[in-house]
């Protein structure tokens, strides 16, 4: 089955959201924490400010309490940053002397949203002066006698200022801020929907982008696909960009090209060899069946069946050599490759074509060199021997001589077969060895030859990584000459 | 009725010849394209068979050299039976198509068909003069009784026949129904008639003098 998680697309579709949403998160948890951050400087300014104003209030009525003392002190001093509350003030609001004018008190009364309440702390941890909403149970943070302390935090739906002098005295200034909280928090909400959104826009151009990066891949495969189906002319469409997927293309076009032809060739082979076939078994038939129609002299059956084993053995020699041309085919190099004695194989062969030289009234000399041992497939050269050999004979009007040479010459294994026949016309020298061709293109000449001898010759001499080639002239002779690299182990 | 078969193969164009003859059709063979187109030339065959790989002039090659002014119905008789192959041979002015292996039944009856389509007429069954002569089974019946006739003397009522109301002239009939090997004297011609004659009756067969024979 095709899962999703095998597809480029979705694996790259997949580690890319991810990516994204780290992306996407880191950069909102930044945000949120400057939003925080600035909040938290805005919300203590404005507490810093009202403490300000309670210490002013209470260093006001200080003032007015003891203006004498105040002002033989220093005049000039009263102007500037008022001076930190006094032991006496201190005294004062112990004894709850000190009474804060109704306007200051207003700002730290009620619990409403967003109310403000003030906590003086004595060193030992009693309250000195609070107000009156301030919470009953608030824990100071720790501190270090002797030092300055300065904490802000947010507790619940408060933000509180925490300060202590060093000598213990500790205040706590807070507010509420509900109305702030939920901002906030309505920030986060909409943050967040902005995130996911632009996530999703992102995931969605991701596939995009990973789709058009995949289409060719997907193009390639279609017509690969339709290739595979039999329309062997179709080709993948390239963009000419150069791109990879564009050389994988011109590879894979490439190659179908050479697929193509391929088929062709078969396709011409299989209609070539049937073509071939059905003209003596048109012959066998139509006899056949013209006999059988009514009865005959023994003359004219004779005759009929006569043409019938002509065409019989004419069908024998062509499958004969498509089987051979099929088995070579199959084989390709290497495979039934063996130490052979070549000069054995070709006396062999010559003692066999024995009977034809003589009955053509021909002389066949032989120059044949001894102890050629290569390997090669035997079976494979006596089908060459004795095709060239054949062929020779066959092809020659009598009366004549075949020379048959075999020889090493600098690591390749020479064999050549001349004779002094008919020869053969320059038109035909190059097309000789294709499958079916006849130099005599009516059948009626020779009718037991296939047209396959010498196309299996270059096939045996070409799997054997060897070559052949043929030189001839009308009414002189030809000279087919076969070489192959000397191998001997 | 004189045919020509067109076929290199000598096995083949033998084997085609003999059905023929076989079937009662005076028959010639051409080993080549070449021989072919001159054959077909001397304009003396009702009807030709023709192979197309041939050296010398292959099939194509014979059909562009002799039509359009010759009118001898040709049948292709070819391996080559693709689509494209069948459209060339028709375009070129084949009359007909038939791949081997062929079915000489069926080859021997395009053959008959083609030769009577180019006479103009639709039947097989000619009547005249109370006599039926089916060429499909090479019978002639008169009065309800089939009558016996040598292959030679059918052959010469059925040409008469097929070209019902034309005069036919001696030279015609001679080269129609006598191929190269035959020796047959043309004077047989007379003889042939006149026992058509007394078989079938004597108004049957009608000599003009000068011109030939014909069934009015």
């Amino acid at each position: 089955m095709r899962l999703p998680t095998n597809s480029i697309r979705w694996r790259l579709q997949a580690w890319y959201s991810f990516l994204l949403l780290v992306a996407i998160a880191g950069f909102c948890l930044v945000t949120l924490r400057l939003a925080w951050n600035d909040q938290a400087k805005r919300l203590d300014r404005v507490i810093m400010e009202k403490e300000r104003m309670l210490i002013e209030t209470v260093l006001r009525m200080e003032r007015h309490m003891n203006v004498d003392s105040f002002r033989s002190k220093s005049r000039e001093s009263q102007m500037e940053i008022p001076p930190p509350i006094t032991t006496y003030t201190l005294e004062k609001l112990r004894t709850h002397e000190l009474e804060l004018p109704e306007e200051v008190v207003k700002n730290f009364s009620g619990k409403d949203e967003g109310h403000y309440f003030f906590i003086l702390k004595e060193p030992d941890g009693g309250v000195l002066f609070a107000s009156e909403n301030a919470p009953k149970s608030i824990s100071f943070p720790d501190s270090k006698a002797g030092t300055d302390m300065d904490v802000r935090r947010y507790r619940d739906n408060f933000r509180e200022c925490f300060k202590g002098g060093p000598r213990g005295l500790q205040s706590c200034l807070g507010k509420e801020v509900t109305p702030e909280l939920q901002e906030m928090r309505a920030f986060t909400i909409s943050l967040s929907l902005a995130a996911g959104t632009f996530w999703i826009i992102g995931l969605w151009g991701g596939w995009w982008i990973a789709g058009r990066a995949i289409q060719p891949i997907k193009t390639i495969s279609e017509t690969a696909d339709n290739i595979a189906r039999g329309s062997l002319k179709e080709r993948i469409e390239l963009k000419g960009t150069d791109s990879e997927l564009d050389q994988l293309g011109q590879v894979l076009n490439h190659s179908f090209d050479e697929l193509e032809v391929a088929m062709e060739r078969q396709k011409q082979f299989t209609a070539d060899a049937s073509h071939e076939l059905r003209t003596p078994l048109t012959v066998i038939l139509s006899e056949s069946r013209r006999m059988l129609k009514r009865s005959r002299n023994s003359e004219e059956y004779q005759k009929a069946l006569q043409a019938c084993e002509e065409s019989g053995l004419r069908m024998k020699s062509l499958v004969q050599g498509l089987l051979l041309l099929a088995r070579q085919e199959r084989k390709g190099t290497a495979d039934d490759h063996e130490l052979s004695d070549l000069h054995t194989m070709m006396k062999d062969s010559i003692r066999e074509h024995q009977p034809l030289l003589e009955e053509k009234m021909l002389k066949l000399n032989s120059e044949l060199e001894t102890d050629v041992k290569a390997v090669v497939d035997p079976d494979a050269m006596k089908i060459l021997f004795n095709n060239l050999i054949g062929n020779a004979i066959s092809h020659h009007p009598g009366n004549g001589k075949i020379e048959v040479s075999l020889q090493t010459l600098d690591n390749q294994v020479s064999v050549e077969v001349a004779d002094d026949g008919i020869g053969i016309a320059k038109e035909h020298l190059e097309k000789i060895f294709e499958r079916f061709y006849r130099i005599d293109q009516s059948r009626s000449g020779d009718y037991e030859h296939s047209g396959l001898g010498l196309a299996l010759v270059k096939l045996i001499a070409e799997n054997h990584g060897g070559t052949c080639s043929v030189t001839s002239r009308v009414g002189e002779g030809s000279r087919f000459t076969v070489t192959i690299p000397f191998r001997s182990s | 009725m004189r045919i020509l078969i067109i076929e290199d193969d000598r096995l083949l164009r033998h084997t085609l010849v003999e059905t023929f003859r076989d079937e009662g059709f005076a028959v010639d063979g051409a080993e080549d394209g070449e021989e072919g187109i001159y054959k077909l030339q001397q304009g003396v065959y009702d009807a030709a068979v023709l192979d197309v790989m041939m050296p010398k002039n292959d099939g194509w090659d014979v059909l562009k050299k002799v039509r359009p002014e010759n009118y001898t119905p040709i049948l292709m008789l070819t391996a080559k039976d693709t689509v494209p192959d069948r459209v060339k041979g028709l375009n070129l002015g084949a009359d007909d198509y038939l791949a081997k292996p062929y079915d000489s039944d069926e080859l021997v009856a395009r053959i008959r068909a083609l030769i009577r389509r180019s006479s103009g007429k639709t039947q097989s069954v000619y009547e005249f003069k109370g006599i039926t002569l089916d060429v499909s089974l090479r019978k002639v019946i008169k009065g309800g009784k089939p009558v016996s006739l040598t292959a030679s003397e059918y052959n010469l009522l059925e040409y008469l026949a097929i070209h019902q109301g034309e005069v036919v002239s001696r030279t015609l009939l001679y080269e129609r129904l006598f191929d190269d090997n035959d020796d047959t004297l043309s004077n047989l011609l007379d003889v042939f008639v006149s026992r058509l004659r007394k078989k079938l009756g004597k108004e049957v067969i009608t000599t003009r003098r000068g011109h030939g024979y014909c069934i009015e």
